[in-house]
């Protein structure tokens, strides 16, 4: 049997580190990618929101027709006074011509 | 007691009329309204070579530098579309561009070849406002149309300008998205509600009173066209990206603000026989009238002819 070659663990153990260096490298690498993606992804197709998903109890006004899956119209997404907002008084009924007209345009 | 002032000038493809509760007082509340609307125009105009919202619907899917008009006007859009759980989408430019309306509406051929394909409307959602840039990114190939806010959000900001201005009540109609602010004289601001805001004192509808906030009329009887053997108009339900099936022939409504009445009016169109109900339980007043001309009133709209002595 020929004596050991004294370099050859020295050399063994720096290919060694070297691919370790390597795998870490490409995990970082491999990571960062996802994330990229994911970002780009989130950007360019449309999201569903779960509360957005649902018209609770809480939520649907009682007369309301709001579709299923859609958000309750004049909810807001929970902000408060952000819905639709009713007039201080409603309309009175008057006569004559009006200073303006309101139609479609 | 003073006496009221009214002006007018061409203005968004329709007319704008600046009323005042002080005569006296007309021409601060007029150039007050006269500016607000130049910028509306300029920022908000999809028929404008130069408005912001051309070059935000030519950026291929870039951000875009705006100013603070247009990103509150989109804020407004995206938020009308949020609330009525997307019926009212700012999204719908190119499926009314297909539909033939890709111009000024003067310049729109009233009748064509059939249309042969709808566009998929995007959906609102792929909007993105960045307030603190100040910039405004849409897909590329999707066209923002903020005709269902804009012009409301103009008439809601020029009557505060104009009050401010004028130190006295003002009531703006901007092709008939009516807003008021300040005090209104004795007996509040007489409107005429009718199919289309051009058709005259004697066109067949109701006069209410308004003592503030905003009231809004939609309909499908103007602005319309043909191509084929299809009757369109301007109003385009999203979820098919062609002209709403024609449930109501027009929809009235009053609310806090006009950009909130026309919203609720325009989204009555789309929803169809739904719209009475969810106007009632907004409790929003609303006046809706069949293509039969009878009528349906909701949440305290007054019956005609029952006028009450101020």
């Amino acid at each position: 049997m020929p004596p050991p070659d004294p370099g050859a663990a020295g050399r063994r153990d720096t290919g060694l580190r070297q691919l370790s260096r390597l795998t870490r490298w490409v995990l970082a690498g491999a990571l960062a990618l996802t994330g990229a993606l994911s970002a780009i992804a989130a950007h360019a197709f449309p999201g569903r929101g779960t509360a957005a998903g649902r018209v609770t109890p809480s939520t649907a006004r009682a007369g309301s027709s709001a579709r299923a899956g859609s958000p309750a119209a004049g909810a807001d997404d929970g902000t408060t006074g952000g819905g639709l907002q009713a007039p201080a008084s409603a309309p009175s009924a008057a006569s004559g011509s009006g200073a303006v007209t309101s139609g479609g345009s | 007691m003073p006496a009221t002032g009214q002006a007018s000038f061409p203005a968004l493809g329709s007319g704008a009329v600046t009323v005042v509760a002080d005569g006296r007082r007309l021409e601060a509340a007029h150039q007050a309204v006269a500016a607000e609307v130049d910028a509306i125009d300029r920022a908000c105009s999809r028929f404008r070579a130069d408005s912001e919202l051309t070059r935000v619907n030519a950026a291929g899917g870039r951000p875009v530098a705006v100013g603070e008009v247009l990103l509150d006007a989109v804020e407004v859009a995206l938020r009308a579309a949020r609330l009525t759980g997307g019926d009212v989408d700012p999204t719908v430019g190119q499926a009314l561009m297909l539909l033939g309306y890709d111009r000024d509406f003067d310049a729109v051929a009233a009748a064509g070849r059939p249309v042969v394909r709808a566009a998929v409307v995007p959906g609102w959602r792929r909007v993105r406002v960045d307030r603190r840039r100040g910039r405004v990114r849409v897909p590329a190939g999707v066209r923002l149309d903020l005709g269902a806010t804009a012009k409301a959000l103009a008439a809601d900001r020029a009557a505060a300008r104009a009050a401010r201005a004028a130190g006295c009540g003002v009531l703006v109609s901007l092709g008939g998205d009516v807003a008021a602010a300040g005090e209104p004289p004795p007996g509040g601001w007489q409107v005429r509600v009718a199919d289309w805001h051009a058709a005259g004192p004697d066109a067949q509808g109701e006069t209410v009173s308004i003592a503030g906030g905003g009231l809004a009329t939609s309909s499908t009887t103007v602005r319309r066209w043909t191509r084929g053997e299809e009757h369109l108009h301007h109003i385009v339900d999203p979820r098919t990206g062609r002209s709403a099936p024609v449930v109501w022939r027009t929809v009235s409504v009053a609310a806090a603000t006009c950009v909130d009445a026309n919203v609720a009016a325009t989204a009555a169109i789309i929803r169809g026989v739904r719209a009475a109900a969810w106007l009632g339980g907004l409790g929003l007043p609303a006046r809706l009238v069949r293509p039969d001309g009878s009528v349906v009133r909701v949440a305290g709209w007054p019956e005609p002819g029952r006028v009450v002595a101020a």
